[in-house]
């Protein structure tokens, strides 16, 4: 029964708030209701009240009815500080799973309206609290990633009692950014496969531009760099540069199908720890999974895409 | 995985703990000049212990702090002998709660709790303080409870000025809301009577009187109270306000019958009927006294005060204790009819008393033929002798005290010469009792009503006569300029040096006088328009001009005007935004959007609008014109678009 009841809120929620990638509080997303300290304020005037009518005080009606039009008024101040706040995604961390990705919004706008501490509320980070102080500013959100995949940001609350904490002003959000967790690695030999016997006549083939090798001379192109500049065909009047070219070995290729014999997630976790391989001998890799081709290629670029590639396996995108 | 503290039990940063504890002072303080040192002495524990908290040490006082400080609270309640169940005892006790609550501030419920505890605290001062002042004060003791909670919730981003704004905001945006509750919130009697309900010390006539006690009275400038006439002043020689009567004379004092502790027993007694001449109509506005005593011009025929009881000397008194300030409504005239009533009581001499003085006045008796008559030799007699009247008389101890003044000493003040007066009218057959009350009084120009002072009180005498109560004030005999003007004004004509030296210094300064006269007119408006605010009188007003007001209309106009109220305060703070209208030429091309499509995105006017020709040549011309004005306006605003190319563009976007 509370199960049931506790989807049908969730499905209410995610149909009022829909996921985007920034939004703006408006008066449809933020709720808000008085605290229980709000509560006791009016035990505070029912008691100063009480006073009123027993000693006959007239100062202390004045006092009485004060407090209770001092929550009333309090509720615009706290729907103030959250009203028109705008949430921003900014970006989420790759990380091997096991470890804490940062997810990065931007909340506010510059030349905004001071609004006090905001707390940023999840099981999965506790409690952050950020003060918006007329200047957008970007809050951090570290969450455990636990398994390999996407790890989109979670609906979370965003809450503020300021300025009195006599009512509570919050929303929950649910903003379209996603973290991913590529595998962790783990050794496994790859089964030789049947393309192992191919003969292309050559052992090594050059792949691209590198820095590895001297190739041959080519003519200047504007942008070259100084120091590959050949001095010596400068003497004879000719802007020539020198090439060179990275070597690579058979075994660039990282392939789903060199592991036939492990199940899915093993697979990733043993490519992942070739990844790894490549990337500490600094040898070019290319990757290749069920659907996708990374051709070889070096620098941090590529080993984000291809780990990226890992993570996405098989995710819903 | 940060695991999180629930708001209300987290611990205070360092600045909202010096903002909490400066708020402290401010509450306590107003205080500290009615309370016992002793409690000094626990603000000084408890200060103490803060300042080691806000110096490292953070935790919540040991157990033998917090015993030492009950001790010391507990121990100071008994001893200055304020154990009975007063009020004064229990705002003692009140203030040492808020006090002891303060060892242990540290986490944000502890902070709340003492803001809460404050504003209470602040609602039980003004019990004491209902004067202009006090509310003043008590406004900022609300501002700075105020301030405290709010740096409770801003937390690290704690600042005073923006504390300061962000309160002042939230209690003026609470005013509207404040003021209606105040006019139309029922004034309900009170639901359990208070026992002890004194606050501060008695002031005004005393149940016994002494003549050869020192009046103290006579240095007291503050009000008694305050006289309002609907229609004509009577004239100054009447300004009598009877208060209470004074018929046991055990010799040396007098004593009233109905006094304040015995008013279980008082009689419901019916006040003389009206005869002839001018009725004064008038409403008066009593000081908090501690008393029960009413005061009237002499004499009343009709009064109208709440939970009051007529009583059968001509006046009437509060069933609860004066504490704090009362309206009533009275009608006198200087011609009644009294009833009559037994006049044993008003005879009665102790034996043995000022015999020489009763011998005298049997021989005054014998020389003339009627009482009336006797009574004027008395006056006649004050007036020719060499009687002086002075605030400080010689002492005239023992029950031959009075013969005492008559014959050797002559100098007194009121109650000397009536209570002489009242004993010879009583030693020769006349029934007589004094009459404690005030003489005169300072008309407020301004404030059109008489102030009577403390230090004009009076005591004088009636007497029974052809049937009829008969005032005889022998004091206009001895001093016939204290009749007509006030004891300070009479003192400064004739001899200066009796009266305290700051009366003597500042009654020679017209601007000090003209001040507190007007400040005098302010007490009075605060007390008729806030302090004795009449619920019904609003609701009147307002049910006079729309009819009759049930409950749910008065729900629906309190719901309507909260929503105004919520709306306007939307507005200032920002929340809500009018729509801003957008500027030409980009609403007659929204105008144009909307109805022909959006443009694609990176489409220029320009484009747009031979697009759109294109697709409506019908309309070729028509948006040609419009695409000259737009361009016009977009690259060459200040020239070529002014009013008339607005206009233009308007019409032929909106007309095609």
């Amino acid at each position: 029964m509370i199960k049931s009841l506790t989807a049908l809120k969730d499905r209410w929620i995610e149909r009022r708030l829909p996921v985007r990638r920034s939004l703006r509080l408006n008066q449809s997303r933020i709720f808000i209701v008085p605290t229980w300290q709000g509560l006791a304020l009016l035990l505070v005037a029912a008691l100063v009240l009480l006073l009123a009518i027993n000693f006959e005080s007239a100062l202390n009606y004045a006092l009485g009815f004060w407090l209770v039009a001092m929550l009333w008024a309090a509720v615009h101040f706290t729907y103030r500080s959250l009203s028109g706040l705008k949430l921003e995604v900014r970006k989420a961390d790759l990380v091997e799973a096991g470890l804490e990705a940062d997810y990065s919004l931007i909340l506010g706008e510059d030349d905004d309206r001071y609004r006090g501490p905001i707390e940023l509320i999840h099981p999965d980070w506790g409690l952050v609290s950020v003060e918006l102080n007329r200047r957008a500013t970007t809050v951090v959100l570290s969450r455990l990633l636990a398994r390999r995949g996407a790890h989109p940001l979670p609906r979370f609350r965003l809450e503020s009692r300021y300025p009195f904490g006599l009512v509570v002003a919050w929303s929950h959000i649910q903003l379209d950014l996603t973290a991913w967790a590529y595998p962790v690695a783990r050794e496994s030999e790859p089964t030789p496969t049947g393309s192992a016997g191919d003969d292309e006549g050559l052992d090594d083939q050059f792949v691209q531009s590198g820095s590895e090798d001297f190739h041959a001379l080519r003519s200047y192109q504007p942008g070259d760099a100084l120091h590959r500049i050949h001095w010596p065909s400068f003497a004879r009047d000719q802007m020539m540069v020198k090439s060179f070219v990275d070597y690579q070995g058979r075994d660039e290729w990282l392939d789903w199908q060199a592991f036939p014999q492990l199940p899915d997630e093993d697979r990733l976790s043993a490519l992942a720890w070739q990844i790894d391989q490549c990337i500490a001998a600094d040898t070019p890799f290319g990757l290749r999974l069920p659907g996708l081709e990374l051709p070889p290629d070096k620098g941090s670029l590529h080993y984000e895409s291809c780990r990226r590639a890992l993570a996405e396996y098989g995710e819903p995108s | 995985m940060t695991s999180m503290i629930k708001p209300m039990r987290r611990a205070m940063p360092l600045k909202v703990l010096w903002a909490l504890m400066a708020v402290q002072w401010v509450l306590v303080l107003p205080f500290l000049r009615y309370l016992p040192f002793w409690l000094g002495l626990v603000l000084v524990l408890v200060m103490a212990w803060r300042w080691r908290v806000m110096h490292g040490e953070l935790r919540a006082a040991p157990f033998w702090l917090t015993l030492t400080a009950i001790a010391v609270g507990v121990a100071g309640l008994f001893f200055s002998g304020l154990t009975r169940y007063t009020l004064d005892s229990a705002v003692s006790l009140c203030v040492l709660g808020y006090l002891l609550k303060s060892l242990e501030v540290l986490r944000r419920r502890d902070g709340v709790f003492q803001v809460y505890l404050g504003y209470f605290l602040i609602g039980v001062y003004l019990l004491y303080h209902y004067d202009p002042l006090g509310a003043l004060i008590s406004l900022m003791m609300v501002l700075a409870n105020t301030l405290a909670l709010f740096a409770i919730f801003a937390d690290r981003s704690f600042d005073w000025r923006r504390g300061m704004r962000q309160s002042a905001g939230l209690m003026a945006a609470a005013i509207p809301i404040m003021i209606v509750g105040f006019l139309f919130f029922p004034r309900i009697p009170p639901l359990w009577s208070i026992p002890n309900d004194e606050r501060g010390a008695q002031t005004g006539m005393t149940d016994e009187v002494t003549p050869g006690s020192v009046s103290s009275l006579a240095m007291d400038r503050s009000p008694a109270f305050r006289v309002a006439f609907e229609g004509d002043l009577p004239p100054r020689h009447q300004w009598y306000w009877r208060g209470s009567t004074l018929d046991q004379f055990n010799g040396t004092s007098w004593r009233a019958s109905y006094r304040q502790d015995n008013r279980s027993q008082w009689p419901n007694g019916r006040l003389p009927e009206a005869g002839e001449g001018e009725r004064y109509h008038y409403s008066v506005i009593i000081q908090a006294s501690q008393q029960h005593w009413l005061y009237f011009l002499d004499w009343p025929v009709r009064i109208d005060a709440d939970d009051s009881r007529i009583l059968p000397d001509g006046r009437a008194a509060a069933r609860n204790t004066l504490s704090q300030t009362r309206r009533y409504q009275a009608q006198s005239q200087s011609d009644v009819r009294w009833a009559s009533e037994p006049m044993q009581r008003y005879l009665d001499l102790p034996e043995g008393t000022n015999v020489r003085l009763a011998e005298w006045a049997g021989q005054q008796r014998e020389a003339v033929d009627s009482d009336r008559a006797f009574m004027d030799r008395l006056m006649q007699h004050i007036r020719s002798e060499p009687f002086f009247y002075t605030l400080r008389p010689p002492l005239y101890p023992g029950n031959q005290g009075l013969s005492e003044f008559w014959f050797e000493g002559r100098r007194g003040f009121c109650t000397h010469y009536a209570s002489a007066m009242a004993f010879m009218a009583r030693s020769v057959g006349i029934p007589a009792r004094l009459v404690g009350g005030y003489l005169g009084g300072v008309y407020n120009q301004g404030g059109e009503y008489i102030q009577v002072r403390q230090m004009e009180a009076h005591v004088w005498v009636e007497v029974w006569l052809d049937d009829q109560w008969v005032r005889y004030d022998p004091t206009a005999a001895v001093a016939p300029g204290r009749i007509e003007s006030n004891l300070d004004e009479w003192q400064d004509a004739s001899n200066l040096n009796e009266l305290p030296f700051v009366t003597r210094f500042t009654g020679g300064m017209p601007l000090y006088q003209s001040l507190s006269l007007w400040w005098d007119s302010v007490e009075y408006q605060w007390q008729t328009l806030v302090l004795n605010y009449q619920q019904d009188s609003a609701l009147s007003a307002l049910e006079y001009r729309f009819g009759k007001i049930n409950w749910w209309q008065a729900g629906l106009a309190m719901g309507g005007l909260m929503a105004v109220l919520g709306l306007t305060m939307a507005f200032m703070t920002g929340v809500l935004r009018l729509p801003v209208r957008v500027k030409e030429p980009w609403a007659s091309l929204h105008h144009l959007e909307k109805r022909f499509g959006k443009r694609t995105p990176g489409e220029t006017v320009s484009d747009y609008l031979e697009r759109l020709s294109k697709a409506y040549p019908e309309h070729r011309d028509l948006l040609r014109q419009i695409t000259a004005i737009i361009n016009e306006a977009a690259y060459n605003p200040e020239q070529s678009f002014d009013k008339a190319a607005r206009e233009n563009l308007r019409s032929l976007v909106r007309n095609p």
